[in-house]
């Protein structure tokens, strides 16, 4: 048999039937196929032959009343069972029965292919020395749309927050996002669901009105917003686009490439169907496409009009969902916008058909490289910024991406996880127990701004210190010298979907890499 | 006062520069030759503007409350994004007229294309011609009124708001209903037309409405039951 020995049976003795009153029950006698269940000579049940069970569970399902058989794998289903885990025949279970596929939050699950396969080569004799960590100096600021807007965006850290809709999240969710900006000194983003009164002023560190009116801060340095341009335009007005430090033309996302933003009905509750146009209860669906963007020139009269609309003050960005990164970025960067946020599969949601986050886009590393290199090849490398978003969890992940080619990194699901977030991966109940995936004022209450945006501060202060040991044991002082080589790659995949020189043997692996220069 | 600008030789940015400079002064702007021009008059908040002759795409995108009148015709996605005023269009226009709307009117003498007021979430859209498919794709809220006949899918996968249409249509769209007018209905109807000078019995309108508030998901998808065949 071929899983022979892979499951544990066990019988809680106390509990079955046939220990009490021997020789009554044997139900899971009766439902075993394989003969697990055997009877002693005093009547009782006990486990006969482990080794011929097949994990199929009808004892514990069938058989036992008392609930008190349980089968457990011995070795991961995955490699006892193939592909029919008992994953694979639960869901097919749930969709017989309902006849409907599975919604859910959160990223991707499974094995797909990460940073993890990329390590950092440090500074010995051969290469440039290593920068001493402690008493030099690191520059890791970030400007975006310096040589097209008045007001460019002066980021402290190489990082940004990525859009998470005003809906999607709670308000305190995302004032704590705000604060946490302005803290830092880096960029918030409102999301597709327009902007709650306030959000800009939050972002740009003013904690009311009055202060705002003052000009005093009350979180220095003060952040910046990015306003979301997105396919379902939920809020969008000429006072939106005019608060917010840059507009975002949101084309797609990591999570669900090719698909407009999910928010279910529980969580359209009276003020963001207010903020957003909806009749409250109604499931936002935003389309999957612009319904004035139908083409590659029509995005370039827009990402002109949205600089004619704010004055030529503010940057214009544009976020890509994973696809053909090299094509994809070449078309955004010739329409003339400053940044490009380009999104791995990898990355999070709110609310997205399971089968889509799942099996849609392409990773995260994969993407970064051919991006970067389109932006190269037109001679743009450095002028229009590439923000790499979609599962980055540290300094190193950050370090790694923009090795790759990636000027700043964005964090999504890494900064919910610091404001409270335990990965439940149920944002589309609207049920958040930690008050950011929700709307109901009971749980939005268990969420304080202040502490939770503190934990995200200290979250990314010290993912940029991370950032700064890589950096500088790799011989670097800032951020635009670092380059692929500083990578090795650790396993095939990983190397051949990056470019990067695998360990070990020094070149790049397959040969097709070879003369690729980013 | 009115002021004139010719704009044959000026570039979107100029022009749109131009007006805000003017509108600022001047209550009427006059404007000729601007065919070439995308995104005229963008996101202009206040004043009366007239174009003579026809205009490029995204006229009057993001309106915010200035009365834009042209009268030739226009390209695509006239009134595009707009949440107050009022856009006048004297001949036909191109595809996705009014879409993403938040309120204002826009008034099409003639016929529109494809995609008219998609996700219009509470503008009046009146056309006095016939309309391309798709007319009201996924609309949550505002009217649209049509004096002559619609294509294929009228308001698909509407969620709120109505679409009245004086003419024939090939076939609804996806949650979209016919209903009977009812006496408010023609209230609000009578009250529009004469406001906009056209003198039609409102009685010669059909109603569409959406069918349900969740066309897309039942309540079983957000709580499956749980697995497990028992």
């Amino acid at each position: 048999m071929t899983l022979a020995g892979h499951y544990w049976v066990t019988i809680e003795r106390d509990r079955c039937r046939s220990w009490q009153q021997p020789w009554k029950c044997g139900a899971c006698i009766d439902a075993c196929e394989q003969g697990v269940f055997a009877r002693d000579e005093k009547g009782r049940v006990f486990v006969a032959n482990e080794i011929a069970c097949v994990g199929c569970k009808i004892c514990m399902e069938q058989g036992c009343p008392n609930s008190c058989i349980y089968v457990r794998p011995a070795t991961p289903e995955s490699i006892s069972r193939g592909i029919w885990t008992t994953q694979t025949i639960e869901e097919i279970h749930r969709k017989a029965q309902t006849g409907e596929y599975e919604i859910r939050g959160y990223g991707t699950m499974g094995n797909i292919p990460h940073f993890d396969g990329l390590v950092v080569v440090p500074s010995q004799l051969a290469s440039k020395p290593p920068k001493d960590k402690y008493r030099e100096k690191f520059r890791m600021e970030v400007t975006i749309g310096e040589r097209t807007c008045t007001n460019p965006i002066k980021l402290n850290y190489p990082f940004v927050f990525a859009a998470m809709s005003y809906g999607a999240i709670s308000r305190e969710g995302k004032m704590a996002l705000a604060v946490a900006a302005a803290k830092l000194g880096i960029l918030a983003n409102t999301g597709e669901g327009g902007m709650f009164p306030g959000e800009a002023m939050l972002a740009h560190g003013y904690e009311n009105e009055e202060s705002f009116r003052k000009g005093v801060r009350k979180w220095n340095p003060g952040g910046y917003l990015a306003v979301q341009y997105s396919t379902g335009r939920w809020g969008v007005s000429m006072d939106y686009l005019q608060a917010g430090d840059a507009i975002e033309i949101k084309i797609g996302q990591g999570a669900k490439p090719g698909m407009g933003g999910h928010l279910l009905g529980k969580k359209v509750t009276e003020d963001i169907a207010m903020i957003r146009g909806l009749p409250p209860g109604t499931d936002a669906l935003s389309p999957c496409r612009h319904y004035d963007i139908i083409n590659q020139k029509d995005l370039k009269k827009n990402v002109e009009i949205l600089r004619d609309l704010t004055n030529y003050e503010k940057p214009i960005m544009i976020k890509l969902g994973p696809s053909l990164p090299y094509e994809d970025t070449y078309i955004a960067a010739e329409a003339g916008v400053d940044a490009i946020s380009i999104d791995g599969m990898v990355g999070g949601t709110g609310a997205s058909p399971e089968v889509v986050t799942q099996n849609a886009g392409i990773p995260t590393i994969a993407c970064i490289r051919q991006a970067a290199k389109a932006l190269k090849d037109m001679g743009l490398k450095g002028k229009v910024k590439l923000i790499a978003l979609g599962g980055i969890r540290d300094g190193a992940d950050a370090f790694k991406a923009i090795a790759l080619g990636a000027d700043a990194v964005g964090f999504g699901a890494a900064a919910e996880i610091a404001l409270g977030c335990r990965g439940c991966m149920s944002c589309h109940k609207g049920a958040c127990h930690y008050g950011l995936a929700t709307q109901e004022v009971r749980f939005r209450a268990c969420l304080n701004v202040e502490a939770a945006s503190q934990r995200l501060v200290n979250f990314v202060r010290a993912c940029a210190e991370e950032l700064k040991i890589l950096a500088m044991l790799s011989g670097h002082d800032r951020l635009d010298t670092i380059s692929a080589d500083d990578l090795r790659a650790i396993d095939l995949n990983t190397a051949a979907m990056t470019g990067v020189r695998l360990a070990g043997l020094e070149k790049v692996f397959p040969q097709s890499w070879e003369g690729f220069d980013d | 006062m009115v002021i004139s600008i010719d704009s044959t030789e000026l570039n979107m940015r100029d022009c749109n520069e131009k007006i805000r400079e003017l509108i600022r002064k001047n209550d009427r702007i006059k404007i000729t030759n601007a065919s070439h021009i995308d995104g005229l008059c963008a996101g202009l908040r206040s004043g009366k503007v007239l174009v003579h002759g026809d205009v490029g795409d995204y006229f009057g995108i993001l309106n915010a409350g200035a009365e834009l009148v042209v009268t030739g015709s226009s390209g695509r996605f006239v009134g595009d994004g707009m949440t107050s005023g009022r856009v006048e269009v004297g001949a036909d226009v191109g595809d996705g007229a009014a879409v993403y709307c938040y309120g204002g009117i826009v008034r099409i003498k003639g016929s529109a294309g494809n995609f008219l007021g998609t996700m219009n979430k509470g503008a009046t859209i009146i056309v006095e011609g016939d309309i391309g498919d798709h007319a009201g794709t996924y609309m949550v809220g505002g009217d649209i009124v049509v004096l002559g006949d619609a294509g294929e899918a009228l308001g698909d996968y509407m969620i709120r708001g109505m679409i009245y249409i004086a003419g024939s249509y090939k076939d609804l769209g996806n949650n979209a209903k016919l209903e009977k007018l009812r006496s408010s209905d023609l209230d609000k109807l009578g009250t529009l037309l004469t406001a906009e000078g056209l003198n039609i019995n409102p009685r010669a309108f059909r109603k569409i409405i959406p069918a349900t508030l969740r066309p897309f998901y039942s309540e079983k998808t957000q709580a499956p039951e749980s697995g497990g065949v028992r």
